[in-house]
């Protein structure tokens, strides 16, 4: 070997320095942080968020029944106001929001193999369940009383909380489940 | 063989190799249309190291490059529906992964902090550190020239324009062919090339005191 070439050989090159940052790569701890994260944040993505017409009968539920029409009608009347005078042009939304897309995984969602049936009255039951199942799981069916599916959801998934599907495949993470009556919890295989 | 063309020979194994991968890929996209989460979980972990590793050398932040690369996925969960199969899913998630980062460059353009992974002095890094020390240009010990060096080339990446810094980090430290960076950026490839040339140039001048 010659001198040229030993020369060449013991030269850094440019492309050799920025190889050099593919060797930079985050530890085990990271990678299931990151993990992690990403379920959590994959499961918001499938909530539903209940619409505005959903939150306003919910609300409506609660108050007594002689003064719900007034309620009702009041902002109605309202919005009938700002949409016939000069100054409804003020709350136009002029940026074209574009509808978010609808999700396929949530929407096709098949119920896959049945694990484990249980009947129970009480959240302790379930939280139970949930600790003693390594995997997230889903509950496909929950609180039926008198043919109506009563579902109290939350929008936050938190360390121990229980991810439902309704029977409208709807998903919904929630850590209190409301269970009145005879009830029947189904849950089915992992979700993740 | 001149390293040039080993490099050459590399991309172009790398790129056969993918090929055969984005069929697999494709199979698992079908999966998560029909509704199996489980199939895109598959994905993601195939796909993590790679997506973080560009978005990393992006931002030279891991915290954003962890935020950032999560966010890219949850972008490809919600539009899978809209993959038409036109490129690979790699080039697709990749795309993701590149725009959601450079919205957020340009968004966060004045407050930039960098973090850097540790890179085990062994290997490939090692050979490089002995050629800098027996060209007598570091007086300090492996770690320390290891560090030294590893921040001065996030900071010769950071002076690149962020157009510059993506062609290098793809082409250079991710191995894509030219075609497939400008599938991805949105260019044509005489222009990858000519940017790549370019950043280059800059990145030399950055760093001549590492380069013999």
């Amino acid at each position: 070997m010659d001198q040229n070439q030993q020369q060449s050989d013991s030269k850094v090159t440019i492309e050799e320095l920025l190889k050099l940052k593919k060797h930079e790569q985050p530890d085990d701890a990271f990678w299931n942080r990151f993990e992690k994260d990403l379920q959590r944040k994959t499961l918001k993505t499938l909530i539903k968020q209940p619409s505005f017409k959903e939150k306003f009968i919910g609300l409506l539920g609660q108050i007594p029944l002689p003064n719900r029409g007034i309620i009702a009608i009041t902002p109605a009347l309202a919005l009938l106001a700002i949409s016939i005078s000069p100054i409804s042009a003020f709350f136009t939304d002029n940026t074209q929001s574009n509808p978010k897309p609808a999700l396929p995984a949530v929407e096709n969602y098949n119920p896959v193999a049945l694990i484990e049936t249980v009947s129970t009255n009480q959240k302790e039951d379930l939280t139970q369940l949930v600790k003693k199942s390594e995997a997230n799981f889903v509950i496909e069916t929950i609180s039926i009383k008198d043919n109506t599916i009563e579902t109290e959801y939350y929008k936050d998934f938190t360390d121990g909380s229980v991810m439902l599907l309704t029977q409208d495949s709807t998903m919904y993470v929630t850590d209190n489940v409301s269970l009145t009556g005879s009830s029947t919890n189904y849950l089915s295989n992992s979700l993740f | 063989m001149s390293y040039s063309k080993a490099i050459s020979t590399d991309i172009a194994e790398a790129a056969e190799q993918r090929s055969a991968e984005a069929k697999q890929d494709l199979m698992l996209v079908e999966r998560v249309k029909r509704g199996e989460i489980g199939a895109f979980n598959i994905l993601v972990k195939k796909y993590r190291d790679r997506l973080f590793a560009v978005v990393y050398n992006l931002t030279s932040n891991r915290e954003e490059a962890s935020d950032l690369t999560q966010d890219a996925f949850i972008k490809a969960f919600r539009s899978i529906h809209k993959f038409k199969q036109k490129s690979a899913f790699y080039t697709w998630l990749y795309k993701i992964a590149v725009n959601t980062t450079l919205n957020h460059l340009k968004k966060n353009k004045l407050r930039r902090f960098f973090s850097f992974e540790s890179m085990a002095e062994e290997g490939y890094s090692s050979e490089v550190l002995d050629k800098i020390t027996s060209n007598g240009n570091a007086k300090a010990d492996k770690a320390t020239l290891l560090n030294e060096l590893q921040e001065k080339l996030n900071e010769a990446l950071q002076c690149l324009s962020i157009k510059h810094r993506t062609i290098v980090v793809l082409h250079e430290i991710e191995g894509l062919s030219h075609k497939e960076i400008a599938d991805i950026v949105g260019c044509n490839e005489g222009t990858v090339r000519s940017r790549l040339h370019y950043a280059k140039q800059q990145l030399q001048s950055k760093l001549s005191q590492y380069i013999s």
